[in-house]
């Protein structure tokens, strides 16, 4: 009570000082209910099931895996109260927290996380079971205590349990959960309506004292971006994420309506197969990279929001990141030089794939192709569908050039690992013995020194190597209701709502 | 004679059923991408995508997968969805209301502006009133329905906010709100069918007015307004219905794009959604399915006849 | 008295829509040679400007010329017009005649694959036939094209048979001229007018298709304009830039307005049976 008085009053304050009194958060108050726009209907429920964004957006309110992380990609305990590693970095001990409790009153036991970790394992069935096929060997010598022993060292495996792929589902629970979800998350599921809406309610024995603030959420499907934002204008919707760039002005204009930017650990780029020619010649791609105004897609494809990257790293990565902006610069003379030299004087013609279903990355490949076509580079366009570009780009290897962008993962090994010399995901027909032995050594090592002065060599031979044309680390763009607050935008994919609150109502 | 008519119109209409299903299946056999890639996402590696295939079937010989396919169909049953692994024809029943809704109210909309705008043409031939029909069926039949409603957001959901831009609320949570959000959509569907039905009803009204019966009717005296609107009308509708009738398909597919333009979740773009993600028995299933519903559709048009034209009945 | 009032109204609606249909054909082929600018070229710091002097219709999310983009997106939806009307014809016109002609079970199995195609709603026809062969403007015209063929081959099949019966026919019949010389020599000819009629039709029908399918990511792809692409862009800048979803729309309407009012003047001229 005296603390809503205390914050009312400091609003009152603020209003009367200056234009930011809004962007001050008041106090945590609990109750309420908020509407956030989901930008597609899930693909499932199943966190171990699907490989969609808009299922974890979802799904992390409802699980926890047994690490968690924050806005800075620390990680942090999550069901797992703390755990040891072995000195010859195989053998994982964790401790769980006493008395969590899944939402259907079963508590929480060391089995639990064994039938979980091997269903994230499961080939065939789960998207990221070869992030897990390093686990030798889970074993269960007490109802709280798991110990999961590797067949090789890795530094990277503890962030691979923070996803909200990592989710610990209650024994047995089966393929029901794409329907019907369970979990020790703070939010209980109550009901999913197809193409139409997600509830949730308030899990009022969630273990972190006070959490969360809401009574109910309620995720609304929209694909549509305008309709989004109209909703949002309309007061239907409390939170969207994705508010399309163009947009952001005319809703800060809105008073009652607030709108936030926040660095995302995502990168775009335009992809180079550097297997096919003339893209194995590394003067070409350097030239590629001259021949692009990155700065003029920064502003055509995303309005500004966002920070240009010269190698496949975030800044919000923070201590692993360098920034290789100026390694180089927009320059046309230097860049047809450099196709002379080549032997491509006069450009040559090629094609270049844009992804149907995302708008920002296809606007950067045409105001690329745009680009090119002054240094003599004649690029055609073709929009692939999500699954032709999928079969074309990712399976078969077969594109000269795409603009497409990936989510950071929480380690920089992880991300990188794209990179290596006949790895699954490298659709780069990138080779080099060095960055691969040197990915290697950062792998197995524990030593952080040492793994951040290699990771930015990786960065740098990225970089000198013009394996892509880096371009954007996208901001993300999250409008509210004014009165909504305590919303972070987390380093991997999909969300959490536990510290989030309504200060009126 | 009426019994075995409508044995052949039955057995035509199965005929058809059973082109419709090869068409449906052999066209989406071309179609590139791989299923298995898609549901397991991109960084699965190959011996993962090779398990999936096997469960989904897409390993087996053609023919193998078209008997498959027909045989589930003559079960009742479309196929499971590969994105949303649930049984096709459930999606179909989640969703049909609102492509329903929108095709009904979009028929009435069509009905309510063409049928008396027809009416009022013929009656007053050659006035003001009579080219102003005529202008707006040609418009009418011109202007693209998505464009209609892109017009319709901009007017009545941005300039003015008396409407939403899109999305939809069921019946059953708030029949107003229901109503409101498919206000535009429907109106966008709606105008080319009332432009058709308006110059169609026009001129079988012209047609009708010189026949016997109704120079009959007004050599008994009938004041004029009964003749035009009682003996004329009723005659006059059969052409008008027929098509009305061969409009469901066109009707069924304007409203996939509409509901794309004003995110409404039905058929439409379920049939993009699936489409979009090679979901392939969704496609099957969902071309299948609205193929069929078009066919019975047209079945029901032409036995209305009946009811319409006594003379039909005698024959 | 009112038939000669109509007579010269119809006279004036053909001469209109004659002119109509010869402008938006002068626009298109300059469109696919000269535009004031280049219709594809992205110029960042002069997007979403409304129209000036320089930019008469404004310019997009790009800051290319709306204008250029008008002419060149005329040139593509006329090419795609053509193209798929001309499949929907020959096609269409040679399964009919074969049909009407032939009878028996060529005629049975002809028609009830028309019977199947026609079931399918067109547009979805088209979409899931651009899905199979993936998008673009050549592939959305083929789409559209195969759409088309039941009208045109139900439309020469019924006047086939009614002329095959006909005096003149079996007159020459019986001077020995085999079938394929009487089919191709005197029966088509006669039923070229409502072929004509219909086509004119059709290419209406195929510029709202074509600019569905690219509204819909299926049709045309970019940088090229075609009117359905760009009223898609358009939707994300409404309040922003209205001119983007105003002018294509507009030039949509009145090309099609433009074809309808031709077809009902050529039914006039040309079908008398519909009289």
């Amino acid at each position: 009570m005296i603390s809503r008085l205390i914050a009312a009053l400091a609003a009152l304050l603020l209003g009367a000082a200056g234009a930011t009194a809004a962007d001050t958060p008041p106090a945590p108050r609990p109750g309420g209910a908020v509407t956030v726009a989901a930008l597609a209907n899930p693909d499932g429920l199943d966190p171990h099931r699907s490989p969609a964004d808009s299922t974890f957006i979802i799904t992390m309110n409802i699980f926890d895996g047994l690490v968690a992380t924050n806005a800075r990609g620390e990680l942090l305990p999550g069901l797992a109260e703390r755990w040891n590693i072995s000195g010859d970095g195989l053998t994982y001990t964790f401790e769980l927290r006493r008395g969590v409790t899944f939402h259907d009153g079963k508590p929480l036991t060391s089995a639990d996380v064994k039938y979980s970790l091997a269903r994230m394992a499961e080939k065939g069935k789960s998207p990221h079971a070869a992030d897990y096929a390093i686990i030798a060997r889970v074993e269960t010598p007490s109802p709280t205590t798991v110990v999961i022993t590797l067949s090789r060292p890795s530094a990277r495996f503890l962030s691979d349990l923070a996803y909200g792929w990592a989710a610990i589902v209650p024994e047995g629970a089966g393929d029901e959960l794409a329907r019907k979800p369970i979990g020790t998350g703070p939010f209980r599921f109550v009901e999913w309506v197809p193409d139409s809406h997600v509830k949730l309610v308030k899990n009022a024995r969630y273990f972190v004292p006070g959490r969360p603030y809401l009574d109910e959420v309620l995720f609304k499907v929209i694909p549509d971006e305008t309709a989004r934002v109209t909703a949002l204008r309309a007061g239907e919707i409390d939170i969207t994420e994705r508010v399309p760039p163009q947009m952001v002005d005319e809703l800060r204009a809105n008073r009652s309506l607030r709108v936030e930017t926040y660095p995302s650990n995502t990168l775009s780029e335009l992809a180079i197969n550097a297997a096919r020619k003339p893209f194995d010649d590394i003067r070409v791609r350097r030239a590629l990279f001259h021949a692009i105004d990155r700065a003029a897609v920064l502003e055509g494809a995303n309005f500004g929001y966002g920070r240009l990257i010269g190698s496949f790293m975030a800044p919000i990565i923070g201590e692993y990141y360098v920034d290789l902006n100026g390694r180089y610069p927009h320059d046309l003379a230097k860049a047809k030089a450099l196709l002379a030299e080549a032997g491509y004087p006069n450009g040559f013609e090629t094609t270049l794939y844009l992804p149907q279903p995302y708008p920002d990355y296809s606007a950067a490949g045409e105001i690329i192709a745009s680009q090119l076509a002054r240094v003599g580079i004649r690029v055609r366009l073709e929009t692939l569908e999500w699954g032709q570009w999928l079969e074309r780009v990712y399976k078969q290897k077969d594109y000269a050039l795409t603009a497409i962008g990936h989510y950071g993962r929480l380690d920089p090994i992880t991300l990188l690992e794209r990179f290596k010399t006949g790895y699954n995901a490298n659709y780069f027909g990138y080779s080099n013995p060095e960055f691969d032995r040197l990915l290697n050594e950062g792998d197995v090592t524990h030593d952080r020194a040492k793994r951040r002065a290699i990771v930015r060599r990786l960065q740098e031979l990225l970089s000198e190597d013009a394996a892509c044309v880096f371009l954007v680390s996208r901001d993300a763009i999250v409008g509210f209701q004014r009165d909504v607050w305590g919303y972070a935008e987390l380093p991997i994919p999909g969300n959490r709502l536990t510290d989030v609150y309504r200060a009126s109502r | 004679m009426r019994g075995t008519d409508l044995l052949a119109r039955a057995a035509s209409v199965a005929v058809t059923l059973v082109v419709v299903s090869i068409f449906t299946f052999l066209l989406l056999r071309v179609l590139p991408g791989d299923p298995a890639l898609l549901i397991l996402g991109a960084e699965s590696p190959g011996d993962t995508l090779a398990e999936m295939r096997r469960e989904l079937g897409t390993d087996r010989p053609l023919l193998v997968q078209y008997g498959a396919w027909v045989a589930s169909v003559a079960r009742g049953e479309l196929g499971i969805s590969i994105r949303h692994r649930q049984p096709v024809l459930d999606l179909i029943i989640e969703r049909l209301p609102v492509t329903l809704s929108l095709s009904l109210l979009a028929l009435l909309v069509a009905l309510a502006i063409g049928l008396p705008l027809g009416v009022v043409a013929a009656a007053r031939r050659g006035t003001v009133v009579d080219y102003g029909a005529l202008a707006f069926s040609q418009l009418g039949q011109a202007i693209p329905p998505f464009w209609l409603g892109i017009m319709l957001i901009l007017a009545f959901a941005l300039k003015l906010r008396w409407l939403p831009t899109g999305g939809y609320e069921p019946w059953s949570d708030d029949p107003a709100e229901a109503l409101r959000s498919l206000a535009m959509p429907s109106l966008a569907l709606g105008v080319v069918l009332a432009a058709q039905i308006a110059r169609m009803q026009r001129s079988s009204m012209l047609d009708v007015m010189g026949e016997d019966f109704v120079r009959t009717a007004r050599a008994k005296g009938l004041p004029e307004s009964r003749v035009v609107y009682w003996h004329t009308l009723r005659n006059a509708l059969i052409p008008t219905v027929t098509v009305v009738g061969l409009q469901v398909g066109s009707v069924l597919g304007g409203a996939i794009i509409i509901e794309q333009i004003f995110a409404l979740p039905g058929l439409g773009r379920l049939v993009l959604f699936a489409v979009v993600n090679r979901d392939w028995p969704l496609i099957q299933g969902l071309v299948f399915f609205l193929a069929a519903l078009t066919v019975v559709l047209n079945l029901l048009v032409d036995l209305s006849y009946a009811w319409l034209d006594p003379r039909t009945r005698r024959a | 008295m009112t038939v000669v009032a109509e007579g010269r109204r119809l006279g004036r609606g053909a001469v209109a829509s004659l002119v109509a249909v010869a402008l938006v054909a002068v626009v298109a082929l300059v469109g696919m040679v000269y535009t004031p600018h280049d219709p594809t070229a992205v110029e960042i710091g002069k997007r979403l400007k409304a129209p000036t002097v320089e930019h008469p219709f404004g310019t997009d999310q790009f800051g290319r010329d709306i204008l250029s983009r008008l002419m060149r997106g005329a040139s593509i939806a006329m090419t795609v017009a053509g193209l798929s009307v001309a499949i929907s014809v020959s096609v269409g016109v040679a399964i009919g005649a074969l049909a009407g002609y032939v009878g028996g079970w060529f005629d049975e199995g002809a028609m009830r694959a028309m019977d199947g195609l026609l079931a399918f709603p067109a547009l979805l026809l088209a979409i899931t036939v651009v899905a199979a062969l993936g998008p673009g403007h050549r592939n959305a015209a083929i789409a559209i094209g195969i759409v088309g063929i039941p009208v045109f081959a139900r439309l020469t099949r019924s006047v086939v048979l009614v002329l095959a019966s006909r005096e003149f026919v079996t007159a020459v019949e019986a001077q020995g001229a085999g079938p394929a010389y009487v089919l191709v020599r005197h029966i088509l000819p006669n039923a070229m007018g409502p072929v004509i009629v219909q086509a004119s039709l059709a290419v209406g029908r195929a510029i709202v298709a074509e600019a569905s399918l690219s509204y819909l990511g299926l049709g045309t792809q970019p940088p090229l304009p075609s009117w359905g692409k760009m009223l898609q862009e358009a939707q994300g800048y409404l309040s922003l830039a209205p001119w983007m979803a105003v002018v294509p729309g507009v030039a949509v309407a009145v090309t099609v307005l433009a074809f309808n009012l031709l077809g009902d003047a050529l039914r006039d001229l040309l079908d008398p049976r519909l009289r």
